[in-house]
């Protein structure tokens, strides 16, 4: 399909792109340097994203390679670990949490599964394939949407963050590297689209609602709401990979 | 119907409910193609959570996770990674543990007031299978309360082109599909019509079957392993 164009360019960094990476100068390189060989390889992916695509500047850098490390350490059972994810990352969580649930207290009993859930899942995390901020920012959407869902009805919500972690363990460093340079990219496309599409599309991310929730706010037939968003989607993904 | 080009993005922002939800959920676990699909979607959208204000969040939430982190264990994927060949016995009982902080993970329904003199826990089951090649296949908990059901496979390998499917085997009943397993920790919610037969003494089992699960409905491969529930 359209994205293996992409992933099968190049899934490991060849020397020289290392050599040039490094050849950048940016200290965030140099401290990937430290770590042992393991941790290199997805230490320089961070490097790769941040130098080469340029979109993203040292101090950034630093703070993504300082969550990375700590949640390998939280993989470990380090509880201080995850108390350093967690000041470093919650306001953003707690954001995103209260955007969809509008409701603070259940933001906030939200927000401790999502930190209960990454004390259980860092291992999972794989920094060549997403960035950890990322990582933890898709878990946190996907957790309140499960209890925006079972505010509705309770047992319907299955947790789809659950579901993701079964996905292949195909390398894809590059298209993340991709997406990380384009990360001005998505704005950009929405804003192609039209009024309409966009609107409910970003509701849809925004808010965590479901198809036939945006159609019965919009007033709208379930099926209408469907088209438009899919005609939107697929404009969108035509932006997006150009 | 569902419009198979943009059915990864309408996964990925939760816009499905239903048969479409369950038909990306298959593809996700069996279809690799697809699964790339919705982690390029994923890499491509997260920038857009740039747009979310950051809100600092009570005290109290980090006391919260701090008390239910002591309670839970050590973190369960590192298991994975590190130490390949546990011993059964050794595998459930970290299972157990940690089906039991996940199973915690979900909000409750909220409790009668007029039963709440002695509230008891919710009754928990557990299985863990085992069979001649597999002597430690998975381990499934069950919580009636909320009819969740919690797989976790713990050495799963299905050939390509085939597929691994957990049954329900009620005491003198026909099996009962619980759906297709996939590699990692997966979650599900059972019907009611299912869950009543989910009692402890039941069989649960699990066999080899053509990709995307038996076509019959009904156990067509070699059964791979077997273990009964029981109330925990």
């Amino acid at each position: 399909m359209m994205n293996n164009e992409r992933h099968g360019r190049s899934s490991a960094l060849a020397p020289e792109k290392i050599n040039s990476i490094r050849g950048g100068g940016a200290a965030i390189c140099d401290q990937a340097s430290l770590y042992s060989r393991g941790d290199f390889a997805s230490l320089l992916a961070i490097c790769h994203r941040s130098v080469v695509s340029g979109g993203m500047n040292t101090g950034k850098a630093q703070a993504q390679v300082a969550l990375v490390t700590a949640l390998r350490s939280v993989s470990e059972g380090d509880e201080a670990a995850l108390r350093q994810v967690f000041d470093q990352t919650s306001a953003k969580l707690m954001g995103i949490c209260f955007r969809i649930l509008k409701d603070h207290e259940e933001a906030e009993d939200a927000l401790q599964d999502v930190y209960l859930s990454v004390w259980k899942r860092a291992g999972s995390f794989d920094p060549e394939r997403a960035s950890p901020i990322s990582w933890l920012a898709s878990i946190a959407r996907n957790r309140a949407i499960d209890y925006l869902r079972s505010r509705r009805s309770h047992g319907t919500a299955v947790s789809d963050e659950e579901i993701l972690t079964v996905a292949d363990e195909r390398p894809d460093a590059l298209a993340v590297a991709v997406a990380q340079n384009d990360s001005e990219r998505v704005h950009y496309c929405l804003s192609t689209l039209e009024e309409q599409a966009r609107d409910v599309i970003r509701t849809a991310f925004f808010e965590g609602l479901s198809y036939s929730a945006l159609a019965a706010r919009s007033g709208v037939p379930l099926g209408t709401m469907k088209s438009w968003i899919r005609r939107g989607l697929l404009r969108l993904r035509t932006c997006l990979q150009a | 119907m569902s419009d198979e080009r943009s059915l990864a993005a309408e996964y990925v922002l939760r816009l499905l409910e239903g048969e479409e939800l369950i038909e990306a959920r298959n593809r996700i676990a069996n279809d690799p193609d697809f699964a790339a699909e919705v982690r390029w979607w994923e890499a491509r959208l997260a920038p857009l959570i740039d747009e979310v204000a950051p809100m600092t969040p009570s005290p109290a939430v980090w006391q919260g996770i701090a008390r239910r982190m002591g309670s839970a264990g050590a973190p369960l994927l590192s298991l994975r990674r590190g130490l390949k060949r546990w011993r059964a016995a050794a595998l459930v009982s970290a299972m157990a543990a940690a089906i039991l902080l996940m199973t915690n993970l979900r909000p409750d329904p909220p409790v009668q007031p007029s039963r709440s003199t002695s509230v008891q826990p919710a009754p928990l089951l557990l299985a863990s299978l085992a069979g001649e090649e597999v002597p430690d296949a998975l381990t499934i908990a069950y919580r009636p309360q909320s009819r969740e059901l919690i797989v976790s496979p713990a050495r799963l390998e299905a050939p390509t082109g085939r597929s691994r499917e957990l049954w329900l085997i009620p005491a003198g009943g026909q099996p009962i599909s619980l759906g297709v397993v996939a590699t990692g920790v997966q979650r599900r919610t059972i019907p009611a019509s299912v869950s009543n037969l989910m009692v402890a003494g039941a069989t649960i089992a699990l066999s080899d079957e053509p990709s995307g699960g038996s076509p019959s409905g009904q156990p067509t491969g070699t059964v791979l392993a077997t273990g009964p529930l029981s109330a925990v």
